[in-house]
């Protein structure tokens, strides 16, 4: 059995923030992008993803991250990341995901940062 | 202060100091920066440089001090030094097994070498050992962010397969290496497109285009490993294809076929694709490539089972066209059998009872439908309800095999058609009206011995939207033995390619006449069997065999 993988949507202001559960791997990760997808054709451009309950993410997962980011970006908005749990957390800095995206501690920080405007500096190691 | 060469008081703190420093400081230039600067100090030197020596034994400068053309992180030489007149040059540690230098210029201490040195000395050597942890330490880590990337390849190299596992899809395959590869290298813009012979393509792209990859693939007609792009002349040309010099292009391989190309774009966080990252790129694409073939082999099976589906299907229907028992009057014996090639075939035969004005007839035919399968069946049970039908209302044979012609070709494709021998009988009198619709001449062995052809002028049914079928007329004694066939029966072929022919059919049939037709029709396909021998049976094989006792 694959493990399970959960991705719950919510609206905050005008932020719209994915709370990911579970294991994102090449297995779940085309779930994900289509979630992600469905927002951003649908004009959502600031976009938060909360690792908070997210155990697990493979490459395939980081992949899905770098699907959208550009074109987000390219319409003024972001992907924003807060509350990895320190073993995803690695995985991000390992593979140089922190050089590319904001990464905060938590989904709230990452929330709020849009709030207070989009350069905020990336949250050191 | 002291005259002599021991350690003044000031040195015993800058050594304290030093130590503490030294001791826990994990930075090979943190440490260069502060022993040149105690090295200047003691020297009231303006200018110095410091370098540390690396695994293969040459002069890193680290850090420079009021020199302009020395800079730091280039590869250095005492020479050099010399020559920019840092003329005071002193080992960090010993010798030449020495962590590095420390190169100073217009020292301007008095009696450095008496009062400054021996302290100096006993800095640098603490120093040498700083210098020794610190790359220890900055190789661990090394070796540490290695062990971390290769670890990583495997959990994702895993993690491909065992998404690769859960999926039968073609489409679903080039997603997980899409992905995979787009989170592994931080890449937003790539490409994937893997083909097949007979296959739809399977085309995944981001900030690439088809045409591009198109492009790619009339270049590297055969690329075995993963390369780098833009190396040497081909830059111009990836430049007019708007493709970013230094993108990696990994092929798709099955066994010895190339099946696909896979476009990397530059990675987001400016870290250059290394060796090991060709290697993985080629590793994933590999198993990509099987899961690929297997989903593409699956498809065919899927697609090979609809038509087995199909054919069961028209078997089915085919077998119940098939009279169970033949109609026969006093006097008369019949037997027919058909012997299919395939599942399903094109033959077909029939015999049905009728009235005509108050008389009894038998309505007995034989048939072979152009094509096989479902399209087969389906005419042959178009055929049969058209005759049905038109027999209770057409007054002459003729006329029912003119108006099934034109039925049929109205209702079906140009290329199917049935040629087909139908023979309306008269048990009382032995007489016959028969139409031969472009079908094999029934062979008729008359009590005397003597062979006729039943032939009557006329194309088979539905092939042309005008009648060119008329009835003749054939009279049946005693003793006379017909056989209807299909052209399975004549051209049976054995492994000389030699046909059955009419002559073998004629000799059974001459043999055996004084038997029952059951008999005569078992003898009949015995002897084409024992004819054909190992060869393979092409074509269905169709025969009734009509007897009137003698």
């Amino acid at each position: 059995m694959p493990e399970s993988f959960q991705i719950r949507e919510e609206q905050i202001g005008l932020v719209k923030v994915f709370r990911l559960k579970g294991f994102l791997d090449a297995h779940t990760a085309p779930a994900f992008e289509a979630a992600l997808h469905a927002k951003v054709a649908a004009g959502s451009y600031r976009l938060v993803v909360d690792g908070s309950e997210l155990t697990y993410i493979s490459s395939a997962g980081l992949g899905v991250f770098m699907s959208f980011i550009e074109e987000v970006r390219e319409k003024g908005g972001d992907i924003r990341i807060g509350g990895l749990i320190s073993k995803v957390r690695q995985v991000f800095d390992i593979l140089g995901f922190n050089e590319i995206f904001q990464i905060f501690a938590t989904a709230d920080d990452a929330v709020a940062s849009f709030d207070a405007g989009s350069n905020l500096a990336v949250e050191g190691d | 202060m002291a005259e002599n060469s021991t350690l003044d008081k000031l040195q015993l703190e800058d050594l304290l100091e030093s130590v503490e420093l030294l001791n826990t400081s994990v930075s090979v230039q943190e440490i260069l920066q502060h022993l040149l600067r105690i090295s200047q100090a003691r020297a009231r030197s303006t200018r110095g440089a410091a370098a540390v020596r690396t695994a293969s034994g040459h002069l890193e400068l680290l850090v420079v001090r009021g020199i302009s053309d020395l800079k730091p992180g280039s590869r250095v030489t005492e020479s050099a030094f010399r020559e920019r007149r840092l003329e005071t040059i002193l080992p960090i540690g010993n010798g030449d097994n020495s962590a590095g230098v420390i190169a100073l210029g217009a020292v301007a201490a008095q009696d450095f070498e008496l009062n400054e040195l021996p302290g100096l000395r006993i800095l640098l050597g603490f120093g040498a050992t700083a210098i020794a942890n610190a790359m220890a330490h900055e190789e661990s880590k090394r070796l540490n962010e290695r062990m971390n990337q290769r670890l990583q390849e495997l959990r994702a190299l895993l993690d491909f397969g065992r998404g690769l596992s859960s999926t039968l899809d073609a489409e679903e395959v080039v997603q997980m290496l899409a992905l995979t590869f787009a989170g592994r290298w931080a890449i937003s813009r790539y490409a994937v497109h893997a083909w097949r012979d007979g296959q739809e393509h399977v085309f995944r792209a981001r900030g690439f285009t088809f045409a591009q990859m198109e492009a790619l693939a009339g270049r590297y007609k055969d690329l075995n490993e993963a390369v780098l792009l833009g190396a040497g002349a081909e830059l111009e040309w990836l430049r007019g294809l708007e493709i970013p010099p230094g993108s990696m292009l990994i092929p798709l391989r099955s066994g010895e076929r190339m099946i696909g190309l896979i476009l990397c774009g530059l990675r987001l966080n400016k870290r250059r694709y290394k060796r090991e990252d060709l290697e993985f790129g080629l590793t994933m694409a590999s198993r990509a490539a099987g899961s690929l073939e297997n989903a593409w082999f699956l498809k065919e099976a899927l697609v090979a089972r609809e038509i087995e589906k199909e054919l069961e299907l028209a078997a089915s229907i085919q077998a119940d066209l098939f009279p169970k028992v033949m109609p026969v009057e006093p006097g008369w014996e019949v037997a027919a059998r058909n012997r299919q090639a395939r599942q399903v075939g094109g033959d077909y035969f029939d015999g049905m009872r009728l009235t005509q004005g108050g008389a009894r007839r038998i309505l007995y035919l034989v048939a072979d439908v152009a094509g096989k399968g479902m399209g087969s069946a389906i005419l042959m049970s178009n055929i049969q309800a058209t005759l049905r039908a038109l027999l209770e209302h057409e007054p002459t044979l003729e006329a029912v095999a003119r108006e099934a012609n034109k039925l049929l070709h109205a209702n079906t494709p140009a290329n199917r058609y049935a040629t087909a021998f139908l023979l309306l009988l008269d048990p009382e009198t032995g007489a016959a009206d028969f139409v031969n619709c472009g079908h094999n001449n029934p062979l008729l062995l008359r009590a005397d011995g003597k062979v006729e052809l039943l032939d009557s002028p006329g194309l088979a049914l539905g092939m042309m939207p005008y009648a060119t079928q008329e009835q003749a007329l054939a009279e049946f004694r005693p003793g006379d033995l017909v056989a209807i066939y299909t052209d399975g029966v004549s051209e049976a072929l054995n492994l000389q390619d030699e046909e059955f022919g009419l002559d073998r059919l004629a000799g059974v049939m001459k043999r055996l006449r004084e038997e029952s037709a059951e008999t005569i029709l078992e003898g009949i396909f015995q002897a084409i069997e024992y004819h054909v021998g190992d060869a393979p049976q092409h074509d269905d094989i169709t025969l009734m065999v009509l007897k009137r006792k003698p």
